[in-house]
């Protein structure tokens, strides 16, 4: 079976079953293996994705049921460079294992370009994904300084 | 004499080893671009001038990160250290993995080439440095002999050695062919610490952008032509065969290859897609036979554990004669900790590849060369015909330094005949990871008129992890195991008279080395009773300690904790503080905890942290170390709890095994004492802390002394 998938901006044509995890379509059929496998039942939050720019969890989402939406996956984040967020990651060395971080990366990316209201302390509370390595506190200074350059961009 | 090199590996390895390259990009655009260096061709023109180093014909130096990179930032670290030595050009350095063909400095200790104990740094620092310096002497004699000058005249500086005349240099790519070829004398002296370029001044992972970016390739991520995915189902604890399954329900699913099992109890299933093999596992629905014995139940060891504390047990830790109990007030208290899973963010994982005789494996291990061994075991190939390929690690702390999932691995792999990547589920992560042991133990102590310990008396009854992985741990004559002892009588504080035992109660499931090993069970009950002697002494626990602590680092770290705590500074409302200290691997590190309670849960506000770590060879990654530390300290001190019951773990997920989240995370205030020192270990030293000083701050707090772990379960029992 063929599902017709918008992923980071291209087409793809994916021979994967209608109810196989998008995360599995992604990292298998798609090849792309940036969006990790935490849990697989939605509460890690290690599989984020962006529906139409909003964050989801990838590894309970049939990907029969995407549908037109356009998914971005980490590799796409970005465009040619590198996200806000990315940038604040790279710049305060966030990363241990790393092995969680594209989620974080995608979870923060969907909140502070969605919800320009909520402060830092709101977007803190809204992240609940898990990171091991305990990389938390760096983050939230990294989410300040990724929301001063998305300020400053538009 | 060297040869011209031609990569090992990238004979055995072919195109594919870029993809591994790929795990330590050199850049972000070339991360971001997913540009497959080209090793080849460039390895070929390379000259390995040192183990580990290899100069390329443009002057850039490739540099094998020597052990596993699992967050603890070695793969940055440790070619940092060989880079200082070899007076290297930084911005020119590039880090490729290890694999088990490659050469490896001597020595050859098979202790020192896991990444374990916190020991890749301190084991480590020296022997690097050596090497490095005998290529920067071959670099300088090889341009001294062009020059006509004497080698001891050169300098040495960015990648380049400066004739005498200041002016002249020759970049060490244009030298490195010469320079194999000079043999050197014995020794080689080192820089000292104020000659050092590199060594605690350059900040940054050379990790990190490729893991921000979904570059970073882990053994999950591995990709290979015609793969094949695979899970499994290993059953409950005690399982001794496979009752029954359903073989043709799993394989209804056309994208479902193979069923079978491996290792008596394990069923594997082979298929297109992870998916697909871990949804063949359910309809396979396996029933597993327990056999006679009886099931592994955590309880039912808890209660064997606290009956063994009136046991004999063997002594260790005997000084100075115990004193007669007049005018003295004595303590006793029992403690106990919880089974706890080591949950790294990857769950189990491994790729291998049997072909054309030749077995290659991409492994997220601790420990390559082990890996190696338990591979060539696994396929029943001679060790010449298998290599092992280190992957960057989702998370280690110690559960990759067991192998079973490499023998899984390959065993599916030999019998496919194809690429096959291995992925444990979540729930099968949990469920059989080799636990963090369950302990007990028994503190009894006396302190004087005058505040002072004059008596300190602790038993310990739990397994030892040792004993069915060396030989000597296994028989009568057996020394007292380290993972059982360590950390339990401190020898920082004076102490006139100690006495330890240990009561070995055989655990009921595989148990293994969890961060920080014996200090996370030993260091809640030793830090917690030097609390609990303060409080008898009726003293302030800070004080207390400072009272006590024998040794002059032990007692700077104190100074500095006490101020940047403000331990003596007023407190909001609702709030209390606890502190714990700790000398381990060859580090001391102190930490303060300020935590309230509300609505039944302990809300962390401030963790401080001060470590003497001795020289800092990254100081910005010391900080996070001991930070993430912290976090992982918290989540087992408030948490952490595995149950077993009839074999069966009860817990499956993040789900029901909580651990602290980016919104329960304290602030964190931490101090890198500056040191000349040789350096200690740092991984694992800032986790055990966090659990005896949460327990003492809520002990300030409530006034309830809290001795069992979790803590958030004895707070509301």
């Amino acid at each position: 079976m063929s599902i017709s998938l918008s992923i980071n901006g291209e087409h793809h044509d994916l021979d994967a079953p209608g109810d196989m995890p998008l995360l599995w379509a992604l990292r298998e059929v798609a090849g792309l293996t940036g969006t990790k496998y935490g849990c697989g039942i939605g509460v890690c939050g290690a599989c984020t994705v962006h529906l139409d720019g909003a964050a989801e969890r990838s590894c309970l989402l049939p990907v029969g049921e995407v549908g037109a939406r356009a998914v971005t996956t980490i590799e796409g984040l970005g465009g040619t460079g590198l996200h806000p967020v990315q940038q604040a990651w790279v710049a305060a060395d966030i990363p241990q294992c790393g092995y969680c971080q594209p989620g974080f990366v995608m979870q923060v990316a969907d909140l502070l370009a969605n919800n320009p209201g909520l402060g830092d302390d709101e977007i803190v509370a809204a992240v609940s994904n898990v990171c091991r390595c305990g990389t938390y506190p760096r983050m939230r200074g990294a989410i300040a300084e990724a929301r001063a350059a998305m300020t400053a961009k538009s | 004499m060297a040869q011209p090199h031609l990569s090992r590996r990238t004979a055995l390895g072919g195109a594919f080893g870029g993809a591994f390259t790929l795990a330590f990009p050199r850049g972000v655009a070339q991360a971001l671009a997913g540009e497959a260096p080209v090793r080849s061709a460039e390895a070929a023109a390379g000259v390995e001038l040192q183990p580990l180093i290899t100069v390329l014909p443009d002057g850039r130096i490739r540099i094998a990160a020597l052990l596993a990179e699992m967050g603890q930032g070695v793969s940055t670290a440790m070619p940092l250290i060989l880079a200082d030595e070899l007076d290297a050009d930084w911005d020119r350095v590039e880090i490729v993995p290890i694999d088990s063909t490659m050469r490896i400095p001597t020595p050859h200790d098979p202790g020192m080439l896991i990444a374990a104990s916190s020991r890749s740094i301190r084991s480590w620092f020296s022997p690097l440095r050596e090497v490095a310096a005998r290529g920067r002497l071959q670099l300088a004699a090889a341009a001294a002999a062009q020059w006509g000058v004497a080698p001891g005249e050169c300098r040495t500086a960015r990648g380049r050695v400066i004739h005498p005349d200041g002016r002249t240099s020759l970049d060490y790519g244009a030298l490195a062919a010469a320079a194999a070829q000079v043999a050197l004398p014995g020794p080689v002296a080192l820089k000292s610490p104020d000659q050092f370029t590199l060594i605690g001044k350059v900040g940054g992972r050379r990790d990190v952008p490729g893991k921000v970016t979904g570059a970073a390739i882990y053994a999950s991520d591995v990709k290979l032509p015609g793969l094949l995915h695979a899970s499994v189902a290993q059953g409950p604890f005690g399982a001794v065969a496979i009752a029954s399954y359903q073989r043709a329900a799993a394989l209804a699913d056309p994208r479902v290859r193979d069923l079978f099992v491996i290792d008596g109890t394990t069923l594997v299933a082979l298929a297109q897609d992870t998916w697909s093999a871990m949804k063949a596992l359910d309809a396979a629905a396996p029933v597993f036979d327990t056999g006679p014995t009886s099931a592994p139940s955590s309880a039912a060891y808890k209660a064997a554990l606290i009956e063994a504390l009136d046991g004999q047990g063997r002594a260790f830790a005997v000084t100075g004669e115990a004193p007669a109990p007049n005018g003295l007030t004595v303590v006793e208290a029992d403690y106990t900790v919880a089974f706890l899973a080591h949950a790294t963010m990857e769950p189990m994982s491994c790729t291998a590849w049997f072909h054309e005789g030749r077995l290659e494996v991409w492994a997220p291990t601790q420990a390559v060369f082990r890996a190696l061994d338990v591979a060539a075991q696994a396929s029943g190939l001679a060790k010449e015909a298998v290599v092992i390929h280190q992957t960057l690690l989702g998370g280690g702390f110690g559960r990759r330094s067991e192998q079973d999932f490499v023998a899984q691995a390959v065993q599916i792999a030999m019998r496919a005949r194809a690429p096959v990547r291995l992925q444990w589920s979540r729930a099968e992560d949990t469920k059989r990871d080799y636990y963090r042991s369950a302990y007990a133990m028994r503190c009894k102590g006396a302190v004087d008129s005058a505040g002072a310990i004059a008596d300190y008396g602790v038993t310990i009854a739990g397994p030892s992890i040792l004993r069915t992985r060396m030989a000597l741990f296994d028989g009568p004559k057996a020394p007292i195991d380290p993972t059982a002892q360590n950390g339990l009588v401190p020898e920082f504080y004076r102490l006139p008279a100690t006495r330890a035992a240990w009561v070995e109660v055989r655990p009921p499931v595989p148990v293994g080395y969890w961060r920080s090993v014996a200090h996370s069970q030993n260091l809640f009950p030793a830090e917690s009773f030097i609390d609990e002697l303060a409080h008898a002494a009726g003293k302030d626990p800070f004080d207390f300690r400072q009272a006590h602590v024998t040794d002059p680092r032990m007692a700077a770290v104190m100074t500095k904790l006490r101020s940047l705590s403000e331990w003596d500074g007023p407190l909001p409302p609702g709030r209390a503080r606890g502190v714990a200290v700790v000398a381990c691997y060859e580090s001391y590190f102190g930490q303060v905890i300020e935590l309230s309670v509300s609505d039944g849960e302990v809300h962390v506000h401030r963790a401080t942290s001060v470590i003497d770590c001795g020289l800092a060879v990254q100081p910005d990654n010391i900080v996070a170390q001991v930070e993430g530390g912290t976090i992982f300290g918290l989540s087992a001190a408030l948490y952490g709890e595995i149950e077993i019951e009839d074999g069966v773990t009860q817990q499956s997920s993040f789900s029901d095994y909580r651990v602290l989240l980016l919104p329960e995370t304290p602030q964190m205030r931490t101090h890198v004492m500056p040191s000349t020192a040789a350096p200690g270990g740092v991984g694992e030293t800032g986790t055990p802390c966090a659990m005896p000083a949460t327990a003492n701050a809520l002990f300030a707090l409530t006034g309830k002394r809290l001795r069992s772990l979790p803590l958030h379960k004895a707070l509301l029992g």
